[in-house]
């Protein structure tokens, strides 16, 4: 899987987001929110292939998780991407 | 024959050359006010040129417009935009603007029909307000002691008569624009201008004052007002800003021109209004406790300046 290259990582009023607009006017736009890991998280994987493991490796290196949470983070963050059509 | 006028929207001279201009500005009605002596433009937004409709660009944006019961398209070509407007009925060209990036100069075609005269006029000036950092928000804005309060929603969810509150209980208070005021940035400060584009009260106002808040509503079965977080202040503004152009967000584009796009700049411009103010959701009745709950808490003041008739009520 992949970040799709079309959502970039927006800096506004010091908050980093990802916004998913729609395609016609009136439609919603969806503002996400990235917290400290997930934008850890984004800035190492953005442009690259991966996997579940990819990722939790990226949060055994970085934060002091066993690898169970580790993995089941994880599943959470590309589960989260996934449900906003943010992963190809 | 050939008529130009100098216009000053959002601090900016904007010199208007178009065949029957005073007819159109007096069918418009609202352009008087911003006539401007000043001959040096910034800006010139020119009818009656060759313009034709491209067959072959990206499509950013498509909507329907209703005062003239027309299509719109908006195209990126490389640098270039175009937009155009078709009658639903005959599928008739009322009107096509092209602009290029960065251009101080915006063509537009030759034009009888008089809403598609006045909206091609405001689209002009949405892409060129983006070189000043300027941007019109769909809006009322009502002013008090000197700064601007914007009030969001929806059509129909009931800015103007939120408004209208305002005006009736809390002395000192004006209505700027009831429908399109440009928001520009100066020095990373707020502010509000207003703009000969008004809406149910037809209030043309070339005064300009610093930003207090912004408010959005809803309608509501109590009153409630509550601060938004920057994320939930992003999704509060970001929809009142000209939607086709936050459609030019460079993903469909990525391969042509220069890679600079429209959202990025609209998008910055938020940025640096959440920055400087706050945004509140406000859900409300339309009474006056609305409007004096919304006033109290954006301007601290425990006593509301209730106009003097409305005083002796309480």
């Amino acid at each position: 899987m992949k970040i799709n290259p079309k959502f970039k990582v927006r800096r506004v009023a010091d908050e980093d987001i990802v916004l998913v607009q729609g395609r016609n006017p009136g439609d919603m736009t969806t503002v996400i929110a990235l917290n400290e890991t997930s934008l850890f998280l984004w800035h190492n994987l953005e442009g690259r292939d991966f996997e579940q493991h990819d990722v939790a490796e990226l949060l055994l290196q970085r934060f002091e998780v066993d690898d169970d949470r580790a993995h089941k983070d994880a599943q959470a963050w590309i589960l989260q991407l996934k449900e906003n059509g943010i992963l190809i | 024959m050939m008529e130009c006028r100098s216009l000053s929207l959002a601090g900016v001279t904007v010199c208007v050359s178009s065949p029957d201009l005073a007819r159109f500005f007096d069918a418009c009605g609202g352009f008087g006010c911003f006539c401007t002596s000043d001959a040096t433009p910034h800006w010139v937004v020119r009818y009656g040129q060759p313009v034709a409709p491209w067959n072959d660009a990206t499509l950013l944006s498509e909507f329907h417009f209703l005062e003239n019961q027309s299509r719109c398209c908006f195209l990126r070509s490389g640098d270039s935009y175009q937009f155009a407007m078709y009658s639903d009925v005959g599928n008739q060209l009322l009107v096509c603007l092209q602009y290029r990036w960065g251009a101080s100069v915006v063509d537009i075609s030759s034009c009888d029909d008089v809403p598609a005269w006045r909206f091609s006029l405001w689209f002009a000036c949405s892409l060129l307000g983006l070189q000043a950092d300027a941007t019109f928000v769909h809006s009322s804005a009502v002013v008090w002691q000197g700064q601007t309060v914007l009030f969001l929603g929806e059509s129909g969810t009931g800015k103007s008569t939120h408004t209208r509150l305002w005006l009736q209980t809390i002395e000192g208070c004006q209505l700027l624009n009831d429908d399109s005021p440009f928001l520009r940035l100066v020095d990373g400060v707020p502010i509000v201008y207003g703009s000969p584009w008004s809406g149910k009260s037809p209030v043309f106002s070339p005064r300009h004052f610093p930003l207090k808040a912004v408010v959005r509503l809803s309608q509501a079965s109590h009153n409630a007002i509550r601060r938004l977080s920057v994320v939930e202040s992003f999704g509060a503004l970001q929809p009142s800003l000209p939607p086709a152009l936050m459609q030019d967000d460079g993903i469909r584009t990525a391969d042509s021109g220069s890679g600079m796009n429209a959202a990025d700049l609209l998008i910055e411009m938020i940025s640096q209004t959440l920055t400087a103010v706050p945004v509140y959701h406000l859900q409300c009745l339309p009474d006056d406790d609305a409007a004096r709950l919304c006033f109290a808490t954006l301007f601290g003041t425990s006593q509301t300046p209730m106009h003097s008739a409305r005083k002796e009520m309480f």
